[in-house]
């Protein structure tokens, strides 16, 4: 077989089995359920398969040894405890330096010794006569416990009874009853009681939601008499679009298949692309066209057509927050104190590449409230607190945006220790302190270079890798906000735009030139007299409800032109960066649209002032601004 | 070990046609015949067989009323109803009441062999 062709699919699905193994045996509990076992030997098994049909030897062994192991577990023979669970991770982590070796060099050096030695220091165990019922028990096919924890997959599942069955609808029925025990049917075409009452010709369909996977639903599902053509195809559960009624056309079946592919992201976005050109392209002619009734319905369907093709992209959180749980057992371990994970909104779907961007700020958070968050277990007794530790991290979708949340119940962050060190750091004058409020400190700390190697004190130890999380979260548009009270939380509040392609803007005129200004950057605008503005340290200022803004001419500093000449009434759109509020002079808003983003290509790119740019239904090519970059270039 | 089946039908020589089919097959131990559903629910409990094959046309109490039966004292309890063709509804029936799949005369013994295994093998 051609190894060498199968290896970066051989690599990838040895990935996810790996990935979904570490889950299923971080979540494993003390309780005797066999299903978990059996789900942990299957993918063994499955990773023992692949290396042997790739020749990969010590990656087929050591699954063969993971799989003994399990099926111990599964008969009985072994019950779980901390140092089975411990060999088990070690036996997936292994896996895991194979894989990679695997994948730089070709062949795995590393072999399975590190785990048979741990097995060895196992009891012997004691083989038991299986009763009949278990070694039957191959798949266990309750329902699952409704639980916020548990994943949740939706599937439009689509069947023939094949010609041969004298007794259709009775097999339709059959169907029904086996998918039902695998989770719960919303919506079967035809619905149960005409199957009960004969009524039912060939087709049977039925969208079902369910803890299980199209694969295992596929095995299980494959093996029942007289089913031809079964098609398992994985539902978004945020489609826009409601699943509508099946048309009267039955689809053409080709056979067997588990509808789940794997796409080139490449392909994707290049999908992406060309349908982003159409939606443009439909908006120039429906300028051009404004009274042609056909023209709404065209707009319409490129933009379902649109979201769909993003919605390719889009991946649940939980992608990311599966690999949580490992850091935070591993480091409890090595830091002695013991953490419980929350994760919540685990099927919350999001852009690739933004859940690709918040990997690091997210693992960087979470390892800093165990580290300088979460106390000992001893502490938090002498505290008065539960001796296990919170940590919740959230994702909740509002609109256009993004809201994601890192807390901790540990020992909070005193705003006036931050104050006094970045004073004896020099980032800020004692006096210049005095005034910043709660939100200005805590932020404090997102500063490059607060927490230096020199400084030994609990807050420095906290803003290590702020800065980092800082500015990935800003390359992304979004905002930071920490919260605390010492001795009880802190807490890290992200938000971030919900999709990076396409975004509501503001297309502003300053000067002779457009620009498009992102939704989420502006606070406000307003207006206000040229007069009433004040100077502070030779820079305008304009004070308004309580805080003080620094005015600056928008045009005059992408000119690089720094005197600026102000009208004498002026209209601003402000932002806020690291509590300080700009006010940009423009002279108006031409319109509020959602576009759709371009990256710039070198040596454009380069201007960091820009993060992009758009074109708009006139042919216009407008630049989209990066209000931070330009904070940052006039203020530092 | 192989799976112990309970042979349910009233008429001798369909319960002898199932007998072969799974005594050729080498894979299945029949443990017991029953001639109707009284028959059948005092022999599933007395010799508690992995799998039981079900007519449904009987005297006294028919199939589906044995299913019934059965699953109330066993509701992990493997029933395979045997009908004749034309018999849909009862089928039906019989699957809403908890049988797990079903056979139709005249028997082949792949197909037979085919579900009984099947059967056997998913898990309730």
């Amino acid at each position: 077989m051609d190894t060498a062709k199968y290896k970066a699919l051989f690599v990838s699905e040895a990935r996810e089995y790996l990935r979904e193994m570490s889950q299923e045996i971080l979540s494993l509990t003390q309780s005797h359920a066999v299903a978990p076992f059996d789900r942990l030997f299957r993918s063994a098994h499955s990773m023992k398969g692949m290396a042997a049909s790739m020749g990969y030897v010590p990656l087929k062994d050591l699954g063969h040894q993971l799989e003994d192991l399990l099926d111990s577990l599964k008969k009985g023979e072994r019950t779980l405890n901390e140092d089975i669970k411990n060999i088990l991770l070690l036996g997936v982590d292994l896996m895991s330096s194979m894989v990679g070796e695997i994948e730089q060099i070709g062949i795995s050096t590393t072999t399975a010794e590190a785990f048979v030695a741990a097995l060895s220091g196992l009891e012997p165990v004691t083989k038991i006569d299986a009763a009949p019922e278990r070694r039957l028990e191959i798949i266990a096919a309750s329902p699952r416990v409704d639980s916020k924890e548990q994943n949740k997959y939706f599937y439009k599942i689509e069947l023939k009874v094949s010609e041969e069955s004298s007794m259709p609808a009775a097999r339709a029925l059959i169907a029904y009853k086996r998918i039902e025990e695998l989770g719960k049917i919303s919506r079967s075409n035809p619905a149960l009681e005409e199957i009960m009452a004969g009524h039912f010709g060939r087709d049977f369909s039925c969208y079902m939601v369910t803890s299980y996977t199209g694969v295992e639903i596929q095995q299980i599902l494959k093996s029942l008499p007289d089913v031809s053509d079964l098609f398992i195809t994985p539902i978004d559960p945020f489609t826009r679009q409601a699943p509508v009624a099946e048309s009267d056309q039955p689809p053409s079946f080709e056979g067997l298949k588990v509808r789940d592919v794997r796409v080139n992201l490449r392909n994707v976005d290049r999908v992406l692309e060309g349908l982003g050109e159409l939606l443009i392209l439909n908006a120039q002619v429906q300028e051009s066209f404004p009274k042609l009734p056909q023209i709404s319905k065209l707009q319409t369907l490129t933009q379902q057509l649109y979201e769909q093709a993003s919605a390719l992209r889009m991946m649940p959180f939980e992608t990311l927050s599966s690999s949580f749980p490992r850091i935070v057992h591993e480091l409890s371990k090595r830091l002695q104190k013991k953490v419980r994970l929350k994760v919540e909104g685990i099927d919350i779907q999001m852009d690739k590449s933004i859940l690709e961007d918040l990997a690091v700020p997210l693992v960087h958070l979470l390892r800093n409230s165990m580290d300088h968050g979460i106390e000992t277990p001893q502490m938090r007794l002498a505290y008065g607190k539960d001796e296990t530790g919170t940590i919740t991290i959230s994702v909740e979708r509002q609109g256009t945006l993004l809201l994601i949340r890192v807390e901790d119940d540990g020992r909070g962050v005193d705003p006036r220790d931050v104050k006094k060190a970045a004073v004896r750091q020099g980032f800020i004058s004692e006096r210049a302190a005095d005034f910043l409020n709660e939100q200005e400190t805590f932020l404090l700390m997102t500063r490059p270079g607060f927490s230096t190697a020199n400084e030994v004190s609990d807050v420095s130890g906290r803003g290590v890798g702020l800065d980092i999380v800082r500015s990935k979260i800003d390359s992304l548009g979004g905002q930071l906000k920490i919260h605390s009270i010492p001795g009880s939380f802190t807490r890290f509040d992200i938000v971030v735009p919900f999709t990076l392609a396409v975004i509501r803007v503001f297309i502003v005129r300053s000067g002779s030139n457009l620009y498009a200004i992102p939704f989420s950057h502006i606070e406000r605008f307003l207006q206000f007299k040229k007069a009433h503005m004040h100077y502070t340290q030779g820079r305008p200022v304009y004070f308004y409800e309580n805080s003080t803004m620094f005015v600056e001419d928008l045009e005059a500093l992408l000119s690089g032109n720094r005197s600026p000449e102000f009208a004498e009434e002026l209209f601003v759109c402000v932002s806020e960066h690291q509590n300080r509020r700009i006010a940009w002079c423009i002279d108006e808003i031409v319109a509020e649209k959602q576009i759709l983003v371009r990256p710039l290509a070198e040596p454009l790119s380069l201007l960091g002032c820009y993060t992009g740019a758009t074109v708009l239904g006139r042919g216009d090519v407008i630049a989209i601004l990066d209000l931070e970059q330009l904070y940052r270039e006039s203020f530092q | 070990m192989n799976p112990k089946v309970l042979i349910v039908d009233d008429a001798l020589f369909m319960r002898s046609v199932i007998r072969d089919i799974l005594q050729t097959s080498g894979r299945y131990l029949v443990v017991g015949e029953a001639a109707n559903g009284r028959e059948a629910i005092e022999k599933f409990l007395q010799l508690h067989p992995d799998l039981v094959t079900m007519d449904i046309v009987m005297p006294e109490i028919d199939g589906i009323q044995a299913v019934r039966q059965i699953l109330n004292a066993d509701p992990k309890a493997k029933i395979v109803m045997c009908s004749a063709l034309g018999q849909e509804p009862l089928v039906i029936e019989s699957i809403a009441a908890g049988a797990r799949d079903f056979i139709v005369k005249p028997f082949s013994p792949e197909k037979v062999l085919k579900v009984l295994d099947q059967v056997l093998h998913s898990a309730r």
